[in-house]
């Protein structure tokens, strides 16, 4: 009985409902990268469709187009002898999550952002944090308010206090 | 969360989503590749960036694994109770040691760790009998006091840091200035009367670290005199001449570095010279000015 605690789960599906009503069948072992549904699984409470009320159809379909990619990579019993191909294998899944991440518009990548984070995909999360901060990297606040939509809550008295709590930065 | 009212428009037309409805953890994974400036920059969006832009794991992540070694350099009441961004905030600027000839700090934007060490804590060949050596106070130096060589055959200055960087590849370098310098009038003016004797041989500069380490290099201070038509450029500036490199693979234990700038050929003699520090700067910390000409 040597086989990893993830193989339990190999024939098993999910039942993933979007925020828009949409069901998705998801492998438990696909599915297992997402922390939400892992523990869910541990827990014993997969039984019928599990809301994602957070997720619309399209966002979902993108996170599982990301997990079964990752999971593909992780196929158990497929031992890369040599250091070469390993690299080989990195480079072309980096590639493949820049190109996966690039084709995104910016609604979908915001939408991505919070599916994430909220289906708890450390991997993906990360990923498109970083795609995010690539695009406000070098701009002014104003700029980026402009870029994606955002109204400052602040009060003027609270605006000058970040100012002054900041001005360590660029001194 | 998703869509809410910053995405209506005055006619009430629904723009899609932005980036001001994100929740606070999204935005501190969006930090987590920012540099701390960056970050400050965002603080002014609104509350959740601001909220991010506060938060401990995001500034545990520029910090150095061995930030409390810089903190213990300091009295507790300095730090007890500070968020990590305001220990950050705390560290980038220069934490002084060994009786404040030492200091260190850490970059803001990169948060790698960097040193300066005055003259003040180096042993000088010669440094207790002023026909030789002067202590010359100035605001050029970040250490407000330089010494100041008239004249001497032996030229040698020799120091020892013991620290815990933590892991990187650092450069070490001595920041000298030929000639003597004041302000008159309000102008700063350099007064070469005492300099002589560096374009003859070069300065040997090196460096050896606790766990095996070496490094050297030799320099002209000093150009000749052909070379003088189209202006001297290695004099009336400081100029960062580098020793060497040295890496650092683990805090513990400390790295013990020693360095030395010489020049003992003692059949001529040199002066007009000033040591103000020495740096230990990680390697291409962004694009520091290191003049320095090294042969």
């Amino acid at each position: 009985m040597s086989t990893p605690s993830s193989s339990v789960f190999s024939y098993r599906v999910l039942k993933l409902k979007s925020s828009d009503g949409e069901i998705f069948e998801v492998k438990q072992t696909v599915a297992v990268q997402s922390g939400v549904l892992k523990q869910m699984m541990e827990d014993g409470c997969t039984e019928g469709e599990i809301p994602l009320n957070n997720v619309d159809s399209p966002t979902l379909a993108k996170i599982i187009e990301w997990c079964n990619k990752h999971h593909d990579d992780d196929v158990e019993g497929r031992v890369l002898s040599q250091e070469k191909e390993k690299e080989k294998e990195k480079a072309d899944m980096k590639r493949w999550e820049s190109e996966f991440i690039d084709a995104l518009n910016r609604d979908e990548l915001y939408f991505l952002l919070i599916g994430s984070n909220y289906m708890n995909i450390k991997e993906l999360l990360d990923c498109a944090a970083q795609k995010v901060a690539g695009m406000v990297k070098g701009k002014t606040p104003e700029a980026i308010r402009e870029m994606f939509n955002i109204q400052s809550d602040f009060t003027e008295e609270e605006e000058k206090a970040i100012r002054k709590e900041n001005q360590w930065a660029f001194n | 969360m998703g869509a809410s009212l910053s995405n209506l428009t005055d006619n009430g037309v629904t723009m899609g989503p932005g980036l001001g409805d994100i929740p606070e953890s999204c935005v501190a994974c969006v930090f987590m590749y920012l540099t701390p400036p960056e970050i400050c920059n965002l603080a002014r969006l609104n509350r959740a960036f601001r909220g991010a832009a506060s938060s401990d794991p995001v500034w545990e992540n520029k910090l150095p694994s061995n930030y409390q070694d810089l903190l213990g350099l300091m009295p507790p009441e300095r730090y007890q109770n500070s968020s990590k961004k305001d220990i950050f905030a705390l560290l980038s600027r220069p934490v002084p040691f060994d009786d404040g000839n030492k200091e260190v700090w850490l970059d803001r934007v990169t948060g790698r760790v960097c040193m300066s060490i005055s003259a003040k804590a180096m042993a000088i060949t010669g440094i207790e009998d002023r026909r030789y050596w002067n202590w010359i106070p100035t605001e050029e130096s970040r250490f407000q006091v330089v010494a100041y060589l008239q004249q001497i055959w032996w030229f040698e200055v020799d120091g020892v840091v013991k620290f815990p960087f933590p892991p990187d590849i650092y450069t070490l370098s001595f920041r000298l200035h030929l000639g003597r310098f004041a302000k008159r009038l309000g102008r700063r003016v350099s007064n070469y009367e005492h300099t002589h004797g560096w374009d003859i041989k070069p300065v040997k500069l090196e460096l050896s670290t606790s766990d095996g380490q070496h490094a050297s290099s030799e320099c002209c201070l000093d150009e000749t005199e052909q070379d003088d038509i189209n202006g001297n450029h290695k004099r009336g500036c400081w100029i960062d001449y580098k020793v060497g490199e040295f890496v650092v693979s683990d805090s513990e234990p400390a790295t013990e570095v020693r360095f030395s700038m010489k020049q003992i050929d003692c059949t001529h003699s040199k002066g007009g010279l000033c040591v103000d520090s020495v740096f230990i700067i990680p390697s291409n910390l962004r694009e520091r000015k290191i003049k320095g000409v090294w042969k």
